[in-house]
């Protein structure tokens, strides 16, 4: 995914905001509001709480704009702080586990809900027996690790941008890509061998 | 294969395309002689291809107008609260000495009897009036909830510079928790309250799965008003997986007459064959009445599914009832 350049308004608006405009801050949001929601949702998983974490996100963009200083794109910036907030938002939630009913997260829920009742082939049952062994994988992988993962495979980030968002060095956001990507690797090997 | 150990990273890379190019041409040369590196390549690949795929609905632009005016109000209040605390300490700053010492005490003690007032604001187990409670951030609990009060924003802020009182009126979003079982009236409420949640079908789901849980490992019955609501979800329900999962409470409720009418309803009706599957199997888990054998003629000849029209002949031809019945 290629980062927006700042251009132009974008600086004015940048300035503006800084010097106290809603407005200019509205403008800004504008802007960016989809791209952060895709973000957000890549990594919480639901819509619903998304839509919460990108409030929260803005909010703290409008409370920090007067730090920005254009050391990278305000959609960078935007990014680190939805990242962060999406990451507090996983930590919170595994702490109110107890509150559910089943021992399934969010996103087991979805996939449940995303499964139907079908009379499908073997094969379609494979698949959607290893469709749903890599999502629990997914599940099961450390916050970090799966961030990094939905960012680059999903998301599409460079692995560059994503250190800039997570503010980590690159050698730590190849180390969880990688690891995660072994893990994935592992559920999936008992398949390659039924294949060959 | 130890000798290509330091490849496997690279052929990741390579894979997620981040290597440069002279090193990708590098990595590309080792593939066409490396077998082991090559298998890495062919695993990666089948992961990205068996990964399921993230969907996401992007929202219409009402939607986001929606998120955006919720935005721009909290910013703009958030504005204005930073504006009146500067413009009251710039009339604070003007005044004679006497006078800003005068409003600094009167300020500081007003500060000190909000604070006494607010004292052992946390008093668990009693009977107690929890608007009254309400202080951002600070805990409440009674005997089965617990309120965890957060200052979502401040919507006004006034001070009477005669009585020396100032008026903050702010809103607090809460998570209220609630735990007991199916015997506590105000959990059944609630779960009932859930399976009719409108917007978010995750909560419908967990309520119905709980509600299966429940009717599974108890045989006492179900409430009535949660029967209701799942006959009311079954109907509207756009999700195939909840609803099946509402047929199967239903089903572990026969031969309740309200579950049984639901089912054979299902059964008539209802557009998806999966539904009418799973209701044909349960009714016919139970005893026949006459009633039933009439639905089976029926579906035995008029189901566009081609199992269940077999499946009805069978039972018909088993009870070996005619068509006249």
């Amino acid at each position: 995914m290629e980062s927006r350049k700042i251009d132009r308004f974008e600086i004015e608006l940048i300035l503006q905001a800084q010097a106290g405009s809603a407005e200019a801050f509205d403008k800004l949001v504008r802007l960016h509001d989809r791209r952060v929601l895709q973000l957000i949702c890549s990594i919480v998983g639901n819509m619903h709480d998304a839509y919460d974490v990108h409030q929260e996100t803005f909010i703290n963009a409008f409370r920090k704009i007067s730090s920005f200083r254009f050391e990278s794109t305000l959609s960078t910036w935007l990014g680190r702080i939805a990242i962060n907030y999406s990451l507090n938002w996983l930590k919170r939630q595994k702490r109110r586990q107890w509150l559910s009913f089943g021992s399934e997260n969010e996103s087991q829920v979805s996939r449940e809900m995303e499964m139907g009742y079908e009379d499908a082939a073997e094969d379609d049952l494979l698949d959607e027996e290893l469709s749903k062994h890599i999502k629990t994988a997914l599940q099961q992988l450390p916050d970090q690790q799966r961030t990094v993962f939905i960012l680059k495979h999903y998301q599409g980030y460079k692995i560059r941008e994503i250190a800039d968002m997570m503010g980590s060095a690159e050698g730590t956001i190849k180390n969880h890509l990688f690891r995660a990507t072994h893990r994935l690797q592992k559920i999936l090997q008992p398949y390659y061998d039924v294949e060959e | 294969m130890n000798a290509c150990k330091s490849y496997h990273d690279k052929v990741m890379l390579y894979f997620y395309n981040e290597l440069p190019g002279t090193e990708r041409l590098d990595v590309e040369n080792h593939l066409a002689s490396c077998d082991s590196c090559k298998a890495a390549m062919f695993q990666l690949e089948s992961l990205q291809k068996a990964l399921p795929e993230q969907s996401y609905d992007e929202p219409d632009e009402a939607a986001m107008q929606l998120l955006r005016n919720t935005i721009s109000r909290r910013i703009r209040t958030e504005k204005s609260i930073g504006n009146e605390l500067l413009n009251m300490f710039s009339t604070m700053l003007q005044p004679a000495p006497a006078l800003r010492i005068g409003f600094a005490l009167t300020l500081f003690v007003a500060g000190y009897f909000i604070g006494r007032q607010n004292d052992g604001a946390v008093l668990p187990g009693q009977n107690t009036q929890f608007e009254q409670l309400l202080t951002a951030n600070e805990q409440v609990q009674s005997e089965n909830s617990e309120i965890n009060p957060l200052l979502a924003s401040i919507d006004k802020l006034s001070y009477d510079a005669k009585t020396g009182n100032i008026e903050i009126s702010y809103v607090t979003v809460n998570d209220i928790q609630l735990q007991g079982n199916m015997e506590n009236p105000t959990v059944r409420q609630m779960l009932r309250q859930a399976i009719l949640e409108k917007d978010n079908p995750a909560v419908r789901l967990h309520a119905v799965k709980a509600v299966k849980s429940f009717t599974e490992s108890n045989q006492t019955q179900l409430d009535p008003g949660i029967v209701e609501a799942l006959t009311t979800l079954i109907k509207n329900e756009d999700n195939l997986g909840v609803r099946l999962k509402v047929l199967r409470v239903l089903k572990t409720l026969l031969p309740n007459p309200y579950a049984k009418a639901t089912l054979v309803r299902v059964l008539l009706d209802d557009p998806d064959s999966a539904m009418r599957i799973e209701a044909l199997t349960a009714l016919l888990e139970q005893e026949l009445e006459a009633d039933d054998i009439g639905i089976l003629h029926k579906i035995a000849r008029d189901d566009s599914n081609g199992y269940i029209r077999s499946q009805a002949k069978l039972t018909i031809d088993k009870y070996g009832v005619s068509d006249e019945q």
